[in-house]
């Protein structure tokens, strides 16, 4: 666990849109970085909020190289397990509207190394109707990733707050 | 932009001041008045805002959680131990200093065990969030947890909860894990934070408080 964080960037959304990019957040000195993604929303409730890496150029990747497996934690029906492998894209998250949108907290680990496949572990608490979810994803690549994209798909967000940190 | 004798320039444009991008040459009083606009470099965005300790009570209450400051706050509970077997760590939030008790809570979490698979507590109304539950009793089998907390001081969103929990089980052998979600479902202003016990008796703890800067 963090004893320190140290404060790199935060964005939010400002306007209507589907893909959300924080650039050049990654690729400053940390092997651990923690992202707090705030009240993330779509135009339509229950969207899945999805994320990719940013290459050394801030270009998404978009190889099939991602991998994920998830716990869905619902307040009012079983909990659901899903995985994924080799996906050209990690589901992350699922939106709410109104007063109820998408939290989460994100530990992305070695996105400078490239001897390393870059690693996430993340807890959210998501929506309306309660959607928790405790997930792990991987990027099997060894390369420079700089930043990372939250994707909507075909609704737009209108909404949003990523705020990235170095863990010292 | 602006023309002034300051941080080091003289009757040029001075290079405007924030976070990651100061310039110049600061004395200590530049320097002190920048940390108070918050526009000084420093680092460490992680920061207590109060560390409690309680010994055989019945409740710990934050009654300045800066929720103004904050839109995430984390929350580290070591050593929790109580004095009645098979009780909670619940958690109850204010509103505009007015401790919400009604069943307008709900939480989805799951608890896996060393000894046996993993069981579900899911609910969409209830009067409290948990930090802990299904505990032992004794020194030695302490639980440890730590939560994270969005929008409390957001009127207008739904206040979030995920936690994690790591210690022995009302089996002294078994160790169990928990981990979840919660959420109070009102668009309201939290601003205190209570940790209290369920059962009748009373607990041992410390509760740090953080806010995340910058959230």
């Amino acid at each position: 666990m963090a004893t320190n964080l140290q404060f790199i960037k935060s964005e939010s959304i400002s306007t209507n849109t589907t893909a959300f990019d924080i650039t050049d957040c990654f690729g400053v000195g940390y092997d651990v970085y923690y992202l707090a993604f705030q009240n993330f929303n779509s135009t339509s409730g229950g969207n899945t909020i999805k994320i990719r890496f940013l290459d050394s150029s801030n270009n998404p990747i978009t190889a099939s190289e991602y991998d994920w497996a998830y716990l869905n934690l619902n307040s009012g029906s079983s909990f659901v397990e899903t995985k994924a492998v080799n996906q050209n894209i990690i589901n992350f998250g699922t939106t709410g509207t109104g007063s109820a949108l998408m939290n989460t907290s994100a530990y992305i680990y070695n996105p400078d190394d490239t001897n390393s496949y870059t690693f996430l572990s993340s807890q959210g608490a998501n929506r309306d109707n309660l959607e928790g979810r405790k997930q792990i994803s991987v990027l099997s690549q060894t390369s420079v990733i700089k930043g990372i994209r939250v994707d909507s798909g075909s609704t737009n967000m209108s909404e949003g707050t990523l705020s990235v940190y170095g863990v010292k | 932009m602006s023309k002034s004798n300051k941080y080091g320039y003289s009757g040029v444009d001075i290079p405007t001041q924030a976070f990651g991008a100061n310039v110049g040459k600061f004395d200590p009083a530049e320097i002190n008045e920048l940390v108070q606009e918050d526009k000084w470099t420093q680092y460490g965005q992680l920061e207590l805002i109060e560390t409690q300790t309680g010994s055989a009570v019945t409740s710990i209450l934050f009654d300045d959680i800066k929720e103004d400051i904050y839109n995430v706050h984390f929350m580290t509970m070591t050593n929790y131990s109580g004095t009645v077997l098979n009780t909670e760590a619940r958690i109850r939030f204010y509103e505009n200093g007015v401790e919400e008790s009604g069943n307008v809570y709900e939480f989805a979490y799951l608890y896996p065990e060393s000894g046996g698979t993993a069981g579900e507590s899911r609910t969409t109304g209830i009067s409290h969030l948990r930090a802990g539950y299904s505990l032992g009793v004794g020194s030695n089998r302490v639980s440890n947890s730590y939560q994270y907390f969005y929008n409390l001081g957001d009127a207008s969103k739904y206040s979030f909860q995920t936690m994690q929990v790591t210690g022995m089980s009302t089996d002294a052998s078994t160790y169990r894990t928990v981990f979840g979600s919660g959420v109070l479902t009102q668009a309201s202003k939290v601003d205190k934070i209570k940790l209290y016990y369920d059962g009748g008796g009373t607990f041992d703890s410390t509760v740090s408080l953080y806010g995340i800067r910058y959230s």
